[in-house]
């Protein structure tokens, strides 16, 4: 490890910290209407809800909204399956690519809608400028304002009392949208094309290199989609290399912003929520969880990269940093960005829901890929994606007082509100529909032909593959392991099912709580109220975090990484 | 335009017929959910 490379790690946490305030307050008064944004626009956005038949000021209960969301992405998928299947016909398509196949074509619909982003395919050779622009970029933005929106309605469940409804879908979407995602990224999107990131509807150009040879480099609508696929959590890249690809991401400075935007709406909506609940302490507790979930991450990572590999150790090479080397492990790394960021990249794409790359996880040591994996695996709570990040962490807290509520023979109750078999009921379901879907099947993967036949490695670490796909799946984060060659029919179609479980029997059961907390009267504190702000309740979600989050995945980590990390000791690699 | 899909486009129309499929599964999960709760709160207010 080097002292820049931990000052660039300090670096990048003072500035998201120093955002939470200023962007969750603006989160808070757009979604309500009263942002500067929200009133200076208010115009569009009636013009949006009369050319979509929305009454604005009609909320609905928890299964109307529900149900609003599912059919808002039955039209997105079906939409983004469309257009991909018709690319042949369609214009903006300048290298002439043919339909996707359907199974690709399914997928990357499902991906994209359900703001997981996992990518099958290499974007700069599968797909015209059209689909990325008006079937890429527009579920990136949708995907995560319907992220935002639900956060927010499981915030109101928890901050009204008494009420049958918990917002309007539609209002919410179109405002998160307008102005939470929109003019971020026009912003994100400017300077990126100032750092060097391409923005044209242009062709890809032919260059003649030194030794004469023809090398075709791809271009396209660059920035714009870079932009929000940081943003929304969405990750996918306009590039197969994705953010290791200089297009994409050309300087370390882009690389910090990147780094920034995928944590930006997740860590202020920690505070949106302390707002909303009348107690920005409640918003910091959850901040402080995440952080310190994060730093025990970083502190993994960081040195298992940055120190020597044993393999090459044991036939005596020099792995020091120095003035001519970075040292330890570049494997996959970018040289431009190094150990420290692309270490910090890794750890910041897999907390939060993003799954941009920009070094390829699958060349990490093994205690690298097991934080890696480890970080998706908590349900996206460290951190976590605009919005799934928040109400991820507000189901663990249901949890967390509930065992605190059985400890000491109270009726558990956080902000006042009682929680009840129903709420834990819908918790529970919530949080093990994910694990059951990745280790259901990762097991059926491991063990079908089908599954199989798109691993590049064997042993742990060929199952590490497996268990990183259905991971990055069910867990909406979409990246990728890089050893898994996933564009065939099973790893398409099984991927899309776990996607789809992974974000829509998640948010079912959270709305469905926002709906009983929503209808419940608050109660007033009293003596025997557990306090929530401090760091004994930080300690006590920490503890619920890793125990009931964690400790399920524990088996499955230990015949991949843990395995792997104990062999490579013992001189075998795969 | 079959030929422009690439592909066989039967296989359209099953891969949207399961995923029209897997739409209404999550339909129905809101309305387990609605009835579980309102079963579940049922009963605890019984209890109390």
């Amino acid at each position: 490890m080097t002292w820049t490379g931990s000052l660039q790690i300090v670096l990048f946490a003072a500035l998201v910290i120093a955002a939470v305030k200023p962007f969750g307050a603006h989160i808070a008064s757009s979604l309500d209407g009263r942002g500067l944004l929200a009133r200076a626009f208010s115009p569009i956005e009636a013009a949006l809800y009369r050319l979509a038949g929305v009454e604005p000021t009609k909320e609905q209960n928890w299964v109307e909204y529900a149900f609003a969301l599912l059919a808002f992405h039955v039209v997105g998928i079906v939409m983004l399956y469309a257009l991909q299947r018709l690319q042949g016909l369609l214009p903006l398509n300048p290298q002439q690519f043919g339909a996707v196949t359907p199974d690709l074509a399914l997928n990357t619909a499902v991906s994209f809608a359900t703001n997981t982003s996992w990518q099958s395919y290499g974007g700069e050779t599968t797909l015209s400028n059209l689909v990325q622009m008006a079937g890429i970029g527009v579920q990136s933005f949708l995907s995560g304002a319907t992220g935002i929106a639900v956060a927010i309605a499981l915030v109101r469940g928890f901050a009204r009392g008494a009420s049958r409804t918990i917002g309007n879908f539609w209002v919410d979407v179109t405002r998160a949208t307008l102005y939470v995602l929109l003019p971020v990224c026009i912003v994100a999107g400017l300077f990126l094309v100032w750092q060097g990131v391409p923005q044209t509807l242009g062709s890809s150009v032919t260059a003649t290199t030194l030794e004469g040879a023809q090398q075709v480099i791809a271009r396209g609508p660059v920035a714009s989609q870079i932009a929000v696929k940081l943003l929304s959590g969405d990750g996918g890249g306009f590039f197969n290399a994705n953010s290791a690809h200089p297009f994409e991401n050309p300087t370390a400075l882009t690389g910090l912003l990147e780094m920034w935007l995928i944590f930006l709406v997740g860590v202020a909506l920690t505070n949106t929520f302390g707002r909303m609940v009348g107690d920005q302490r409640q918003g910091w507790a959850l901040l402080a969880a995440m952080a310190v979930l994060f730093a025990v991450g970083i502190a993994v990572v960081y040195p298992s990269e940055a120190g020597p590999g044993p393999a090459l150790a044991a036939v005596g090479v020099d792995q020091a940093a120095g003035a001519g080397q970075s040292g330890g492990n570049m494997e996959g790394k970018e040289v431009r960005f190094g150990i420290a960021q692309s270490a910090l990249f890794a750890t910041v794409t897999t907390a939060s829901s993003d799954g941009a790359v920009d070094a390829m996880h699958d060349s990490f040591m093994p205690l690298s890929g097991l934080v890696l994996l480890t970080n998706m695996m908590l349900d996206e709570v460290v951190v976590g994606g605009p919005g799934s990040g928040l109400f991820g962490m507000l189901l663990f807290v249901i949890v967390a007082v509930f065992v605190a509520g059985l400890m000491i023979g109270r009726t558990p109750e956080y902000l006042g509100k009682k929680i009840e078999a129903g709420e834990v009921k819908m918790t529970m379901l919530a949080l093990l529909c994910v694990p059951a879907f990745i280790l259901g099947m990762a097991a059926v993967a491991a063990v079908l032909p089908a599954g199989l036949v798109g691993l590049n490695n064997a042993g742990p670490h060929g199952f590490s593959e497996i268990l990183y796909g259905y991971t990055s799946g069910a867990a909406t984060n979409g990246s990728a392991f890089a050893g898994l060659s996933a564009n065939t029919p099973f790893w398409n179609l099984t991927l899309a099912a776990a996607m789809f479980a992974g974000r829509f029997l998640v948010i079912v059961p959270v709305l469905c709580v926002a709906g009983t907390l929503a209808a419940k009267r608050a109660v007033p504190p009293s003596v025997g109220t557990l306090p929530t702000h401090g760091t004994q309740f930080v300690g006590l979600l920490i503890g619920t975090i890793v125990i009931v989050g964690g400790l399920t995945f524990l088996p499955a980590l230990v015949l991949g990484p843990v395995a792997e990390h104990f062999q490579m000791w013992a001189g075998l690699t795969y | 335009l079959p030929r422009r899909l690439e592909g066989n486009p039967v296989l359209d129309v099953v891969l949207l017929g399961l995923l029209a499929i897997a739409f209404a599964g999550a339909g129905g999960y809101i309305l387990v959910c609605h009835n579980l709760t309102d079963v579940v709160n049922a009963s605890a207010d019984t209890v109390k």
